[in-house]
């Protein structure tokens, strides 16, 4: 029942986001709260909460319930400084949207519905890019993406339709096929080169805060059902999987390398995340070019720090862009000394993306690349895997230095002080309550740039607890398998 | 072979040649209408009611949102890249062909019928993905790729449980949605569907 209420909660928070998106009044606050409904709902669900739709059975496992829960989280925080932004009026309806697809998708025991589930998420996310102000080449963008996610969608289903649970076809070719079938829909989806422009293309071009939703948390949980497909796959009747697991790692490999260096040339940040996301990608394909087993939890972590990381940053870029109006990284000299925070949940995304030696992201990257392509190989992939640290120690080197014209015309994170006037409240009650929401929405109104890198801090130092291990993240990737069904005797 | 699956699968490829060949936006939309609905008679077995009442209705209400989109827009759109007449051909060819292959499955689970119109449906789906420059096309060509791809679930000898069909009618209403909301987000841009800057026609190139 508490699948269900989840559900509900999704249902009745995207009819109330969707209808209440017209008035500007009310929009925010519905939007924030249905968004928090979601949270809550997630975190008061049971790690085994099931639900049944026929003879298949929507199953929670203690990933999918981690996983909605930082999904909503980030959301939620995006959703705040998008408003507190303004621009941008349709993400809460997107991400309930495609949260609540998601969810059915991760825990539906039918594979083939868990791949419309998701595709279906996938389209629905979209609509958070139409939410700004309009262009052509924003709507191509958003009409690639559909084009993106609808031809991945039908390949991953015709993969599993061919190598279903009772297969016809169970040869070594057979299997080879659904595997390459399989592993170009998710290359599709997380923006593998050659297939990287429809991605890097809308993260471009879109607005920002649409960008972790579509780009990182959705292509995600394409991602968790390709891979689970993935492990469950029989093991082929005759020879071995080598050729197609040769040519998976190669895309992995160019991917990583390839969008790592235009990341080292780019100074757009916008296109440095595009592309960080692109070579994020690279990593989760490793896990189909693997043999060892222990690469599935590791991507499955993996899936988890990468969208967490992306949103951070892609909230960090925005917040850096509203306050100094500009984010290309030579025009921001001084942006550290003006918006120290923002600097520090940079650094957190990074530690989040890529890690130290020790921390959980570092080891699960670690852990695919060597499964997959073996040492030393492997060391290579994760040190090119590393460049982006390159262009972001130089935005923080530009940062530590004297302002520039963009910084010094722009905002710091520092309170805007209210008028004497504005800060004593009358005495009585109503007059009272009346001034704390007048002077709310002036604070709201006045200080954008430190509401929004209060929430991307925030956001950040979740993100960093979850990479240390708190909510255990690494135990619930290496339990049950979401969207496998129950265990046997439970 | 029995009667009823290949009589819809032939309703079905007709829909699918009015939805590449039509250059009129509600007849493309019905077009895709008459495949949609003509499709769970092609797999072969009769649906549970209560599950295909569900899907038809859900189908029934992505068509409204599509002819909603193309009312609120315009109700030209160009011809697909290649003109349609190819592309009607393209499908038939791959109708035929999958037909052919599929009468020499060797397991008895699978349905020849139900293997060629999924091919069939892919092709047109894949080809107006492809092909096609309008939001419209796009869409369609969404949702007839995705119904391809469950009905190959059942092509294979897969089972077509409740979940399946539940998630394809979810499906089809979502890709309907947004690209409802893309052409008519769209249209305060430029008043039409067309994504390109100008229709590209390849009978022109010469």
């Amino acid at each position: 029942m508490a699948l269900l209420a989840l559900l509900i909660v999704t249902a009745a928070g995207a009819a109330g986001t969707f209808l209440a998106r017209g008035r500007a009044g009310v929009a925010p606050g519905v939007g924030i709260a249905a968004l928090a409904a979601f949270v809550v709902a997630a975190v008061a669900m049971p790690a085994d909460a099931t639900l049944a739709v026929g003879a298949a059975q929507l199953v929670v496992t203690p990933y999918v319930r981690l996983w909605l829960i930082a999904a909503a989280v980030a959301l939620l925080a995006v959703e705040l400084v998008g408003r507190v932004r303004g621009g941008q009026r349709d993400l809460s309806f997107a991400a309930l949207g495609g949260l609540g697809a998601a969810a059915v998708a991760l825990t539906v025991t039918d594979g083939a519905a868990a791949v419309l589930a998701v595709t279906a998420a996938g389209c629905l996310g979209l609509v958070a890019t139409l939410g700004g102000p309009i262009t052509m080449p924003t709507l191509r963008v958003s009409a690639d993406g559909l084009r993106s996610v609808a031809v991945a969608g039908a390949g991953a289903l015709l993969a599993v339709a061919w190598i279903g649970d009772d297969a016809i076809f169970l040869s070594s070719g057979a299997v080879a096929a659904g595997t390459l079938l399989m592993a170009a829909a998710l290359a599709l989806r997380l923006g593998a080169v050659p297939l990287h422009v429809p991605l890097a293309r809308l993260v471009e071009t879109a607005h920002l805060v649409a960008v972790p939703l579509v780009a990182a948390w959705l292509p995600a949980a394409f991602a968790i059902v390709g891979l689970g497909w993935a492990q469950l796959v029989p093991a082929p009747v005759a020879g071995d999987l080598a050729g197609p697991r040769l040519i998976v790692a190669l895309v992995a490999v160019v991917t990583i390398v390839a969008a790592s260096v235009v990341v080292i040339l780019d100074d757009d940040l916008a296109r440095v995340l595009g592309y960080g996301l692109v070579a994020d990608g690279g990593f989760v394909l490793l896990a189909l070019a693997a043999t060892d087993p222990a690469v599935w939890p590791a991507a499955r972590t993996w899936l988890v720090c990468l969208a967490l990381s992306r949103t951070v940053m892609a909230l960090a870029i925005l917040g850096l862009e509203g306050a100094h109006g500009t984010r290309r990284g030579r025009e921001l000299h001084g942006w550290l000394r003006r918006t120290p925070s923002l600097g520090m949940a940079l650094a957190i995304a990074l530690l989040v993306g890529i890690g130290l030696p020790g921390m959980l992201p570092f080891e699960v990257r670690r852990t695919l690349a060597v499964l997959a392509v073996g040492e030393p190989l492997g060391a290579l992939v994760l040190v090119l895997g590393a460049l982006p640290l390159l262009p972001l120690a130089r935005l923080a080197w530009v940062g530590a230095q004297a302002p520039g014209p963009a910084v010094a015309a722009g905002r710091s994170e520092r309170l805007v002080m209210l008028p004497a006037d504005e800060t004593e409240p009358p005495a009585a009650g109503l007059a009272r309550a009346r001034m704390i929401v007048r002077r709310a929405a002036l604070v709201w109104q006045l200080d954008q740039v430190p509401i929004a890198s209060a929430v991307t801090g925030l956001l950040a130092l979740a993100a960093l607890a979850v990479a240390l291990g708190v909510g255990g993240l690494a135990e619930a990737a290496a339990g049950p398998l979401p969207g496998a069904g129950p265990l046997p005797g439970l | 072979m029995a009667p009823i699956p290949i009589a819809a699968a032939i309703l079905v490829l007709l829909g699918a040649a009015a939805a590449l060949r039509a250059a009129h936006g509600r007849l493309t939309v019905v077009g895709l209408g008459v495949a949609l609905l003509g499709l769970p008679l092609a797999v072969g077995g009769i649906p549970d009611p209560l599950v295909l009442a569900f899907r038809t209705i859900a189908v029934l209400l992505a068509l409204l949102l599509l002819d909603h989109a193309v009312r609120r827009t315009t109700s030209l759109v160009g011809p697909i890249r290649l003109g349609g007449t190819t592309e009607v051909v393209l499908v038939l060819a791959a109708w035929l062909l999958a037909l052919l292959l599929g009468s020499t499955m060797p397991d008895a689970r699978g349905s020849a019928v139900a293997l060629a119109t999924a091919v069939a449906l892919g092709t047109a789906g894949l080809t107006l993905l492809w092909f096609g420059h309008d939001t419209l096309r796009l869409g369609i060509g969404a949702m007839l790729a995705l119904a391809a791809g469950a009905t190959a679930v059942a092509a294979f000898g897969g089972a077509e449980g409740a979940a399946l069909e539940l998630a394809l009618a979810g499906t089809l209403l979502a890709v309907a949605g947004t690209t409802a909301w893309l052409a008519v987000v769209g249209g305060r841009v430029r008043h039409d569907l067309e994504l390109a800057d100008r229709p590209r026609d390849l009978r022109d190139a010469g």
